[in-house]
């Protein structure tokens, strides 16, 4: 009983800490549309100049967000 | 006619930002630099509830990093609320032009994320006291964007705001100039009690029009007191 218990005030607790950890969004630039990271703004004007890129060099997962003066 | 571009990233899907429900006290994440003439990448983090900002900081990184570095920017916080909002934005920007980039200076940017939650009181500036001296804080954003040229920045900071602490009540004048030591706007010219104040500045001269893009001296005066902050606009 105590051990249903625990395991379920566990449960609790942890769904309650995803809730209410609000995380920045596409914060590892892993998602993008149509050369746009999703969730951010980027000073790209497209077909004029994209300064920021996806790129394949990235920290953790596939993707990294690419800025370069051109 | 070849158009150039600063890289600038702002949160949100109008780089409005996004919505947060703590306060959270530290932004972390990871970079690449390969900075051209000095340049520098330019984090900064900023706290708003009910659309006012309540804490900020920024870091600006001027050394090369050829791999993945972590990077740390530290929310001041100088209200006791709790935010709704938050804006990230990385740039890069020149602090010789206080603008405008080298060409060929590069980022790579990954894995940012909050790393603590702070409770009311603590990343507090020290405002439950008056402060001991006059100080004119760096505006902020700066650089701030004011009906970009680019569609895509359109929805840039349409004003910068502009901090002072006063440690005794005193006559207070702001006032911005152009590098040409010409005087743009009054912002302030009168008195104000001992504290922490702020002013705003929408990129606009006295008549209200708006100024072009570029390097702005930010002048405080307070009784004998005079301090300059440069600042940057880019439409």
């Amino acid at each position: 009983m105590n051990t249903r218990f625990f395991f379920v005030a566990l449960l609790f607790l942890l769904v309650l800490r995803s809730v209410s950890e609000a995380q920045i969004p596409n914060a590892g630039f892993e998602q993008w549309t149509a050369g746009e990271p999703d969730s951010w703004k980027t000073s790209n004007a497209q077909g004029v100049a994209v300064p920021v890129t996806q790129s394949t060099m990235s920290h953790s997962g596939l993707f990294a967000l690419r800025g370069v003066r051109s | 006619m070849t158009t150039f571009f600063p890289p600038i990233i702002q949160a949100g899907p109008q780089g409005a930002g996004f919505a947060v429900s703590q306060r959270h006290g530290v932004v972390t994440g990871f970079y690449h630099f390969s900075p051209v003439g000095g340049d520098q990448l330019v984090v900064n983090v900023i706290m708003f509830r009910n659309a006012r900002s309540i804490g900020a900081d920024a870091i600006a990184i001027a050394d090369a990093a050829t791999s993945y570095t972590p990077f740390t920017v530290r929310v001041n916080y100088f209200s006791d609320e709790v935010p709704d909002a938050c804006i990230i934005k990385m740039s890069i920007i020149s602090p010789v032009t206080g603008c405008d980039a080298h060409q060929g200076s590069t980022m790579l940017v990954d894995d940012l994320s909050f790393s603590a939650v702070v409770s009311v009181g603590e990343n507090k500036s020290v405002q439950s006291s008056l402060p001991e001296q006059f100080v004119l804080e760096q505006n902020y954003p700066n650089p701030f964007l004011s009906g970009a040229k680019s569609p895509a920045l359109s929805g840039g900071n349409p004003e910068t705001e502009i901090r002072f602490r006063i440690p005794e009540a005193n006559h207070v004048v702001v006032r911005i100039f152009n590098t040409l030591g010409e005087e743009i706007r009054m912002l302030a010219d009168a008195p104000f009690e001992a504290g922490y104040h702020s002013v705003r500045w929408d990129g606009k001269a006295e008549n209200g029009q708006a100024v072009a893009s570029g390097v702005y001296l930010c002048q405080l005066r307070a009784g004998r007191f005079m301090e300059v902050k440069k600042m940057s606009l880019l439409r």
